[in-house]
């Protein structure tokens, strides 16, 4: 034997599940999808707040920066993770049916890059009214749920359908993923504070919207 | 004509049924193919197994014992017909030939043939284990980012947390952190701390007093350092895991200790000092942490392809024997470039000297400012000083046709190693904001200036500004 498979692997078998980068593949665009979203809802609500004045506008619009500020650094990391796993798996296979060069991943500097706050801001487009841009900021929740949950299930999908012999990478997913989820939970944490404060700021809208036009008929 | 002894068959058909066993159960392409060419070179039939299970499950150890029995089957059954053979009172020409041929067509043929399907069982493994290298840093870059966002989040610090200004000095090619422990040391203020990181894992701590206007380390526990004055200057003194191991082994391991450490923070500024080939580590690390690094100063480094390192990548029997360089020294690290890369036995690994046979570090820059404009920029905005020894050495000769002693100089266009222009990074245009030159004085072929430059008094005099530079 050449190379002694003896990471830290369980035995030294290689164990690979050949639909791995495919549904690798799949669980990228989606979480690239739902942080899209996140970030499109994000920016809106900011930009929507940008027309209003006061106390409670003005703390909303701080506690929203520093939100896609933490989006901002944890979406270029995430997705980094999850395309290097893909690359590797389907490097794998590549080798399997005797591929030459390496698949590259996109790369850390590209991610973290095209996921930049500045890149989001220019990219997103906004062109709703204040109510609907509160109501779709409330399905952030049900959104971080489902990011979360797709990389979860990604990552357990790899721990069970791999067994690479060469170094510790079982350690590896399971490091990556406990502390991802300390992030997620972390995020979540973040907007439901968020949605308390965008509510209480919603009520008094309407109700100046309220007083106004009542004013306007007397 | 020679006709093959009907048992040979007979044994064969019993490892095809196992060897389509091993095919279908393992469902891998390059499996089925080393057995499938190994059959035919047989001439026992071809091979028929299906691969369409989803899994592939590969067990080079388990397959080379099978074959290993194969061989064992073999070496019995000749054993046994070699036994029959003796006990023939008077065998018969034709006798004699069929042992012959029985035991040529099972030695040099079967056998040979088993041998060469282990050879090329091991060369999957191989092959696989290249992918697995291949796929290590960028993991452990993920790794190490995940790790940082979430001692963010959780408000982790490390016991090094609260040191705003840092100093790491990185050693270059066949070296270890003593001359730049030294250096550092002279090069620092009373009060400073100093962390050496030794390869071995030990890791030291000192505080720097003067002692009779001298610079003396103290040992000093860590327990000590996490309740000292963190508005002073921490050095560490990093030694890399492998002497020879690849600039981006280096930036992989150091950012994982610096985060460990509680070090790559927003509000710590990173001074980066590096001799040789460490100032390609160091600035792999500036180009993977631009946000933590606020400057690079480098003396005797090779930024451009070198020529003595390139050629002991070709010649490494040769840097061996001669010079007592590593050049096939592992670590590990496999960089997806392909010229930065060395084959040994199938292995393909990436150290110091592949990377120094090209200008791929040139290039990854070039692929930074393309890929991360921004990041790119950071490295625009870093205090960047490439500094160069230019040996000065003066060597006296006896020249016999004037009978007389005289005196050579040494051109000082290079430190001995690496050209003055080189060490200058020409190459990388207004990346670099200064570049100085020193001249350093070597003793000999040996120990030439480039060997000199970690202790010259220039260099350590920059080091002292510009750890105070910041400071001010």
């Amino acid at each position: 034997m050449i190379v002694a498979s003896a990471g830290g692997g369980r035995g030294s078998y290689l164990k690979y599940n050949k639909k791995l980068p495919d549904t690798i593949g799949k669980a990228i665009g989606e979480l690239e999808q739902i942080f899209h979203e996140v970030f499109k809802q994000i920016s809106y609500f900011q930009d929507q707040l940008d027309h209003q004045r006061g106390k409670a506008a003005s703390s909303l619009r701080g506690n929203l920066n520093s939100h896609l500020e933490l989006m901002g650094k944890s979406a270029p990391v995430l997705l980094n993770f999850a395309d290097v796993m893909k690359s590797f798996m389907a490097m794998i296979e590549l080798t399997d049916e005797e591929g030459s060069g390496f698949i590259k991943p996109t790369g850390r500097a590209e991610w973290q890059y095209s996921l930049s706050m500045e890149r989001i801001d220019e990219e997103i487009k906004l062109d709703a009214t204040m109510k609907e841009a509160a109501l779709s900021f409330k399905s952030n929740i049900t959104n971080m749920d489902e990011l979360f949950s797709s990389f979860n299930e990604m990552i357990n999908l790899v721990i069970s359908e791999t067994n690479l012999p060469w170094d510790d990478f079982t350690s590896v997913w399971a490091e990556a993923q406990n502390k991802v989820k300390s992030i997620m939970e972390e995020t979540k944490n973040h907007i439901e504070k968020l949605l308390k404060e965008v509510k209480t700021f919603v009520q008094e809208i309407v109700r100046l919207d309220h007083m106004a036009s009542q004013l306007k008929a007397v | 004509m020679y006709r093959r002894n009907p048992i040979i068959d007979q044994i064969l058909n019993i490892h095809k049924a196992q060897a389509e066993g091993i095919i279908s159960s393992t469902s891998s392409k390059l499996v089925k193919k080393a057995f499938t060419t190994s059959w035919s070179q047989l001439n026992n039939g071809s091979i028929d197994a299906s691969i369409s299970s989803e899994t592939i499950l590969f067990n080079p150890d388990e397959i080379e014992v099978t074959i290993d029995k194969w061989i064992k089957d073999f070496e019995v059954c000749l054993e046994a017909e070699e036994a029959k053979f003796k006990r023939i009172e008077d065998p018969t020409f034709s006798d004699k030939m069929d042992i012959i041929n029985l035991k040529t067509d099972i030695e040099q043929h079967v056998l040979y043939e088993y041998r060469d399907l282990k050879r090329k069982i091991g060369i999957i493994d191989t092959k696989f284990a290249n992918v697995a290298r291949a796929y290590r840093s960028p993991l452990q870059q993920a790794l190490n980012d995940i790790t940082m966002l979430y001692n963010d989040i959780n408000n982790i610090d490390g016991d090094f947390t609260g040191f705003e200004n840092v100093s790491v000095y990185v050693h270059g090619i066949e070296d270890t952190g003593k001359n730049f422990f030294e250096s550092a040391v002279e090069a620092a203020y009373s009060g400073d701390i100093i962390v050496h990181e030794k390869r071995n894992g030990e890791v030291e701590y000192f505080v720097i007093k003067k002692v009779n206007g001298k610079n003396e380390p103290i040992k000093i526990r860590l327990e000590d350092v996490k309740i000292h004055n963190k508005d002073k200057r921490l050095h560490l003194v990093y030694e890399t895991e492998y002497k020879n191991e690849h600039r981006q082994k280096t930036s992989d391991d150091l950012a994982e200790k610096l985060i460990y450490m509680g070090l790559l923070n927003d509000n710590t500024k990173i001074d980066m000092f590096a001799h040789s080939y460490g100032g390609r580590r160091s600035f792999q690390f500036a180009m993977d942490y631009p946000d933590h690094v606020r400057s690079i100063t480098t003396i005797g480094t090779p930024y451009n392809k070198n020529f003595l390192g390139g050629t002991a990548n070709t010649f490494p029997g040769i840097a061996k024997d001669f010079f007592n360089k590593n050049a096939t020294e592992y670590s590990n690290y496999l960089d997806f470039n392909s010229k930065n890369q060395r084959n040994d036995d199938g292995i393909l690994h990436s150290n110091v000297y592949t990377d120094m046979k090209s200008e791929a570090m040139i290039e990854d820059i070039e692929h930074l400012k393309i890929a991360n404009p921004e990041a790119y920029q950071k490295l625009e905005e870093m205090e960047i000083t490439a500094v160069a020894g230019r040996d000065t050495t003066t060597h006296k000769y006896y020249n016999e046709f004037k009978g007389q002693v005289e005196e050579f100089v040494v051109p000082d266009t290079h430190d001995g190693a690496v050209s003055v222009n080189s060490q200058h990074a020409e190459s990388l245009g207004a990346l670099i904001n200064n570049r100085l030159s020193y001249d350093v004085k070597g003793e000999s072929i040996s120990k030439p200036a480039h060997s000199k430059e970690i202790k010259n008094t220039d260099f350590i005099e920059l080091i002292r500004q510009i750890n105070t530079h910041y400071l001010e």
